[in-house]
């Protein structure tokens, strides 16, 4: 019986070996990225690449903060992140909800009017959204650069398919209990919601995280700029540098919260998507 | 409760619709543009106006970058009242991050006063910017401007705008590549570049690692490929820039010349990897500017900088690069916006800022070459300098009349560089669509 | 006939009931109002907008001029627009059933991965959390003739080198190994979450039945990962039908113009040549491909059917 064990342990040793190697390969973009952060331009591009530095340099993550101003980027960022963190989780949330706990007339109508906008690509928006949005004076803002986003169709969709595996039974007592809609909503719905909740801020924050285009429209003045904005910027200025030996830390740099976020709230979310209906 | 749903929503819809139908210059809703500052009568304010209290507005690409806190700083001597608003966009590739900001700007009916660009003559054709040539002329500096600097500022002999940080490409030469070919000077025509290849291939040159060793590097888009067309005679466009001279035989000589430095490995297929074979020490010759000297110093190539070598034309002209700020026309603060132009040129600005130099006569100053010995980009300055005199505007990469030419003419040089395609027919194919829709758009 | 009690409780009931109605509809219109309205702003005035400067010239600087047909005729003669289509096309094809299949494969070695599960699945997401310009210039650095890393393990093997990006065939599989790359974490969650959902009970009597690993793959698992495929499999092609950054980064379209992809072309078209108009033809054309191939896909395994109400 001790060798049967044995022997099967070691099996799993092995195999976890063997996925670590497949795990290492898929990410090494991501851990080039990492170590070429703490080389010299010079050095990025000598063959063979040298995964473990030779010396270690903060020099780039120095040049990266000052010349990228990717301090205030980072304030921008993560005040945008959340701001439109906060709007598009509660919105979205509550609308899926209502929508498939409710019967209304033009339900199913509703329904496409929604959906439908999976189909467009948001990007042919932006330049009506533009003007818009600057009707509302609120260009070059943070909640400019938040509001094309507070809704939209994917997350009204996923909160959807989430709230249906509510059992209506739960609902329903509640209300004979005497709950007021509002009530059975931000009692009962919005706690068994928490997981979907979960899996959709983590696919939202990851968006907004990198979010270019609208970013690089809406925003007017150096001290808006988010982060992809200040990538972009070191990538390619108007002496025609490349500064990529500020564009690699920056970019590590702008990794890392999301990377963080993720293995914090990993568990939650792969539990989320696993208890959802994404069976249908 | 529901009809007003349903009534909201068509409203919405609705006013979409005819709201789109565009009115005066916009393609949507119409935003109102604050008026800023005092006067609103005509173009230019009252004579003393220095103590007016106005806001200044300027679009360019980045606040520090374009030294426009020490142009402020510079301008609030002289107008103490006065605000400058700068909006940033980014520069992207060609510009065009700054150019979509402008256009975006424009489309809303909001316009700045002073804008960078390198699209001048596009915009100066669209009526969207002043001709300033009468101020301008009068400007100090005007003189001094090299033709190609003036070529940048002028179109149909009006003057559109006023260029800035003037820069150009000039040779990079790898002293030890050449050493070990047996060269100790570097190339001065083409002809000394194709033996010093030639050289290079018979010997069979490697890098330590076993990297194969190039006499030369077609990298750079059009900085590097204007070069060899005007050093082996070709053109662009003809002089009214009415027609593409990219298939005249000139022209397709000096296609077929670089072409034939790819197909002997004397030069690698483009693939946007920029400077990286430079630095890593597998290219002899290398024409690019002043950017990217700190890398090279820092890859520790032995490099010396040079002008450019001669071609068979007996030229060695390259583009001019800088950039020009304009007057927009909607500005109605024109005489402000010269003067914060004319701060931009000035010396004490190009001193103050050190890198942005306009003035070729700078070059001699002695405080700014101290700085530049300092950072060790003093012999590629000189040869800079010398480089600026033989300067020309070059069509194809911002292309006024027909912008889409400059994706055909680039696609059609990808395809003789990378693709190895006939020169003849694939020039002619490219100047054909190019002249067409030069055509069109001139009777548009 | 007294008013018994009991009707006085269903008198009390039923106000009770409608009151309840009405506040059940206030709920619906309050939130869903804001949605409407929203959705209406922010995607349907700009939609339209675009479909009213489909047959107009604008170029940002003078106003919109009406010229009918003309921008979509335009269309229909234009090889650029069919060859940026056909790249499209070819990404899309290759890349989804690609990265679901390789989702899938990970998916299910890391199900029966029994240490280290959770590092090494997070590992394998964080992919998907890598921003798609950054990972783009990482590729693109790597895909490098001379001194990209991958030219230099294929070396090392004693392979020849590839031309990756001069070479249009073999950019454009760079261009698909990118994409798959940025989403195969992303899918393969999904995945997980719909291999840990399969009824067990169906593969034990399988195994007792005596089918092997491969049949019992075939024959039980896989059927039931049917809904989970098809939901990956229509997100993961109105991705990639809108690629773009991803190409621009790495090979700017080229080389000559040979992987330029639809919306790239549409900005260049709206942006670089300044015809809005044109460009918003092609916008409509990405999305109406996009819903005729969504609704295509639903149609094929009779989705509505299940979806109900």
């Amino acid at each position: 019986m001790n060798t049967q064990k044995a022997s099967r342990s070691w099996l799993d040793f092995v195999y976890l070996l063997g996925m670590a190697a497949v795990a290492f390969v898929l990410l090494s973009p991501v851990i080039w990225l990492v170590s070429a952060s703490f080389q010299g331009p010079g050095e990025i591009f000598k063959v063979p690449f040298r995964w473990i530095p030779q010396h270690i340099s903060l020099e780039n993550y120095k040049n990266a903060w000052e010349v990228g101003q990717i301090g205030r980027a980072l304030w921008n960022s993560v005040s945008v992140s959340v701001l439109m963190l906060v709007f598009h989780l509660f919105l979205n949330a509550f609308s899926g909800y209502v929508i498939v706990k409710y019967s209304f007339k033009f339900k199913s109508l509703m329904i496409v009017f929604v959906l439908a906008t999976l189909m467009l690509p948001q990007e042919i928006t932006f330049l009506p959204v533009y003007n818009l949005v600057k009707s509302f004076g609120l260009v070059d803002s943070h909640l400019g650069l938040a509001i094309p986003f507070f809704y939209s169709g994917f997350g009204v969709f996923l909160m959807m398919q989430f709230a249906r595996a509510i059992p209506d039974e739960i609902l329903e007592s509640a209300r004979i209990d005497g709950c007021s809609e509002y009530r059975i909503f931000f009692r009962i719905a919005l706690p068994l919601l928490k997981s979907a909740i979960a899996a959709l801020g983590i696919m939202a924050f990851s968006f907004i995280w990198n979010e270019y285009a609208w970013a690089n429209i809406v925003v007017l003045s150096d001290q808006m700029r988010t982060l992809p904005i200040s990538l972009t910027f070191l990538a390619k200025s108007s002496d025609n540098s490349v500064k990529i030996s500020a564009l690699i830390p920056a970019s590590v740099i702008a990794m890392t919260p999301v990377m963080l976020l993720f293995f914090i709230f990993q568990r939650q979310f792969v539990e989320s998507v696993a208890s959802s209906g994404v069976k249908g | 409760m529901k009809k007003l749903f349903g009534i909201a929503a068509s409203a919405i819809l609705l006013a979409g619709v005819t709201t789109a139908c565009g009115s005066s210059n916009n393609g949507g809703l119409t935003g109102t543009p604050a008026p800023s500052g005092a006067s609103a009568s005509a173009e230019s304010s009252p004579a003393d106006s220095t103590n007016d209290k106005f806001t200044l507005k300027v679009i360019a690409s980045d606040l520090k970058g374009d030294g426009l806190d020490v142009a402020t700083e510079m301008f609030k001597q002289k107008y103490p009242n006065a605000e400058v608003q700068v909006v940033t966009g980014g520069w992207g590739s060609g510009g065009q991050d700054l150019r979509n900001k402008q256009l975006i700007q424009l489309s809303g009916g909001e316009s700045a006063d002073v804008g960078k660009m390198i699209w001048g003559k596009e915009f100066f054709r669209s009526g969207v910017i002043d001709d300033i040539t009468d101020a301008v002329k009068s400007w100090e500096i005007y003189d001094r401007l090299s033709d190609g600097q003036k070529d940048r500022m002028t179109l149909d002999g009006k003057v559109y705008g006023v260029t800035f940080s003037s820069n150009t490409v000039y040779m990079f030469y790898n002293k030890d590549i050449l050493a070990q070919a047996g060269f100790t000077e570097a190339p001065k025509t083409l002809d000394d570049l194709a033996a010093i290849a030639k050289k290079i291939k018979e010997a069979n040159l490697q890098t330590a690692d076993g990297k194969p060793i190039y006499a030369t590097s077609f990298e750079g888009g059009n900085w590097a490929t204007d070069y060899w067309l005007w050093a082996n005679g070709g053109k662009q466009m003809t002089d009214d820039y009415s027609k593409t001279l990219i298939d005249s035989p000139e022209s397709i000589q000096a296609y077929q010349f670089m072409q034939d430095f790819v197909t002997n490995g004397w030069a690698p297929k483009i693939d946007g990897s920029y400077d990286q074979l430079w630095l890593n020490g597998q290219v002899a010759v290398w024409f690019c500017g002043d950017w990217d000297i700190p890398a090279t110093i820092n890859a520790n190539i032995n490099a010396g900088y040079a002008p450019m070598p001669q071609g068979s034309s007996g030229l060695n002209t390259t583009s001019v690069g800088g950039v020009e700020w304009a007057v927009f026309k909607q500005s109605k603060r024109k005489k402000e916006a010269l003067d914060f132009i004319e701060i931009l040129v000035s010396k004490e600005f190009q001193l103050k800022t050190q890198g942005l130099t306009t003035d070729l006569a700078l070059y001699d100053d002695p405080e700014l070459q101290a700085t530049w010995k300092a950072d060790g980009t003093f012999e590629g300055r000189m040869a800079e300098k010398v480089q600026l005199q033989n300067t020309k505007y070059n069509f194809l990469e911002a292309p006024f009349l027909f912008p889409d030419a400059s994706k055909i003419y680039n696609a059609a040089l990808e395809k003789i560089l990378i693709g190895g395609a006939d020169v003849t027919a694939t020039m002619k194919e490219a100047a054909e669509q190019i002249n067409k829709g030069i055509a069109e758009a001139s009777n548009s | 006939m007294r008013l018994g009690v009991r009707s006085i409780a269903v008198i009390a009931n039923a106000t009770k009931v409608r009151k309840r109605k009405l506040s059940k509809q206030g709920i619906v219109y309050a939130v869903l109002t804001p949605t409407v309205l929203y959705f209406a702003l922010f995607f349907y005035y700009p939609f339209f907008t675009n479909v009213v400067w489909m047959f107009t010239d604008y170029n940002f600087l003078n106003s919109a001029k009406f010229v009918g047909l003309k921008n979509i005729a335009h269309f229909f003669d234009d090889p650029y627009a069919w060859k940026a289509l056909k790249n499209t096309f070819v990404i899309t094809l290759v890349s989804t059933p690609l990265t679901l299949g390789v989702s899938l494969a990970l998916a299910m070695a890391v199900f029966y991965l029994k240490l280290g599960k959770a590092v090494i699945r997070g590992a394998i997401f964080s992919t998907y959390i890598v921003s798609t310009i950054v990972a783009a210039i990482t590729f693109k650095v790597w895909f490098n003739d001379e001194l990209g890393y991958v030219n230099s393990i294929l070396t090392g093997l004693g392979l020849k080198k590839v031309a990756w990006l001069t070479d249009p065939f073999w950019a454009m599989v760079a261009i698909i190994m990118l994409s798959v790359w940025l989403l195969m974490g992303y899918f393969m969650v999904i995945f997980l979450a719909g291999i840990s959902g399969i009824d067990t009970q169906q593969l034990e009597a399988g195994m007792m039945d005596g089918a092997n690993k491969r049949q019992l793959f075939f024959r039980i698992t896989l059927p039931q990962l049917k809904p989970v495929m098809i939901f990956s499999s229509i997100i993961a092609v109105s991705i990639y039908l809108k690629t773009y950054p991803s190409v621009v980064i790495l090979t700017n379209g080229g080389p000559y113009r040979s992987t330029e992809t639809i919306l790239m072309y549409m900005f260049d078209q709206g942006f670089v040549s300044r015809n809005v108009g044109y460009a918003s033809v092609l916008g409509i054309v990405i999305f109406l491909i996009t819903m005729f191939i969504s609704l295509l896909q639903l149609k094929l395994t009779k989705f509505f059917s299940e979806q109900g109400g």
